[in-house]
């Protein structure tokens, strides 16, 4: 399982939207084109969820 | 049409080919999940046929197979948060799986190792029925405080997705699978992927997080698009 940060912010903190056509941080160096979709969805990472662009509590 | 090349024919009659790595202690990818299949559902007749395989990726692989307490003191010592914390955040996720249809339920949830019930989704692939399983086992895991970790729940679960319990038990004591779970693993590691779910459409293009529906919809709307007009 695992916990979310920054879930909180989601709903009063702007978000930082990411780079358009860039990578995003979940796939930093990834073959793929990125499609930045919604800039608030969250993703995992070991025992962290988070929204990337969201500094990590 | 006449004269066509055959191979723009397949293109266009082919599934779309998305490959999702996930885990299934992971709250956001089963929310993801719900949401792509919402995005897909919401295409109605103009959705397009797709091929899904899911690919492991272990969240936290240095969690036990059992642990005694909840998960709200697991993640307390483990992450050192205050519980406090811990449980406005639970309610967060469990508030958003609520809306997508998910009833989430960590009073129940039992926090354990996935790598077993990730090399009982690879025998299912095999068996042609992953995509039950992976319902399945999240279904078990978030809102009926199964044990996923476990063989002889794991079979269960199997069962309950259509396979034989024989084979399910056979392929988890050998460990047969656990080399295309590390596989994927290692994949995902070669691809830069940190952190799921993450979704790749037809090899190409990839989207990161549980992302809302509509996203997933426009993303399919968009690649068959292209392929129809590659195929044009």
């Amino acid at each position: 399982m695992s916990v979310e940060i920054g879930a909180d912010a989601s709903a009063t903190a702007p978000f930082e939207a990411p780079s358009s056509g860039g990578a995003l941080p979940a796939a930093s160096g990834s073959p793929f084109t990125m499609l930045p979709g919604d800039a608030g969805a969250m993703i995992c990472e070991g025992d962290v969820c988070f929204v990337p662009g969201l500094s990590v509590e | 049409m006449p004269g066509a090349p055959e191979a723009f024919a397949s293109i266009v009659t082919s599934p779309i080919k998305i490959d999702i790595w996930s885990d299934i202690a992971c709250p956001w990818c089963y929310i993801g999940k719900r949401h792509f299949e919402e995005g897909l559902a919401a295409l109605g007749d103009d959705a397009p046929d797709v091929e899904i395989e899911y690919h492991s990726y272990e969240l936290a692989p240095d969690t036990p197979v059992d642990f005694e307490g909840s998960e709200v003191d697991f993640l307390a010592k483990h992450k050192g948060l205050p519980a406090e914390r811990v449980q406005q955040m639970l309610q967060h996720v469990t508030g958003v799986a609520a809306n997508a249809g998910l009833d989430y339920d960590f009073d129940v949830l039992q926090h354990t190792k996935t790598l077993k019930a990730h090399e009982l989704l690879h025998f299912a692939k095999a068996q042609g029925r992953q995509l039950e399983l992976s319902e399945r086992l999240f279904k078990a895991y978030f809102t009926e405080g199964r044990h996923v970790g476990r063989i002889d729940e794991l079979v269960e679960l199997a069962v309950d997705a259509g396979l034989d319990a024989d084979g399910a038990r056979e392929a988890l004591e050998s460990g047969r699978y656990a080399a295309d779970v590390q596989a994927d693993i290692a994949q995902a590691g070669a691809y830069g992927i940190n952190g799921v779910p993450f979704f790749v459409f037809e090899g190409k293009y990839g989207v990161s997080g549980a992302q809302p529906a509509e996203v997933f919809g426009q993303v399919l709307t968009q690649v068959a698009g292209e392929r129809d007009g590659a195929a044009a």
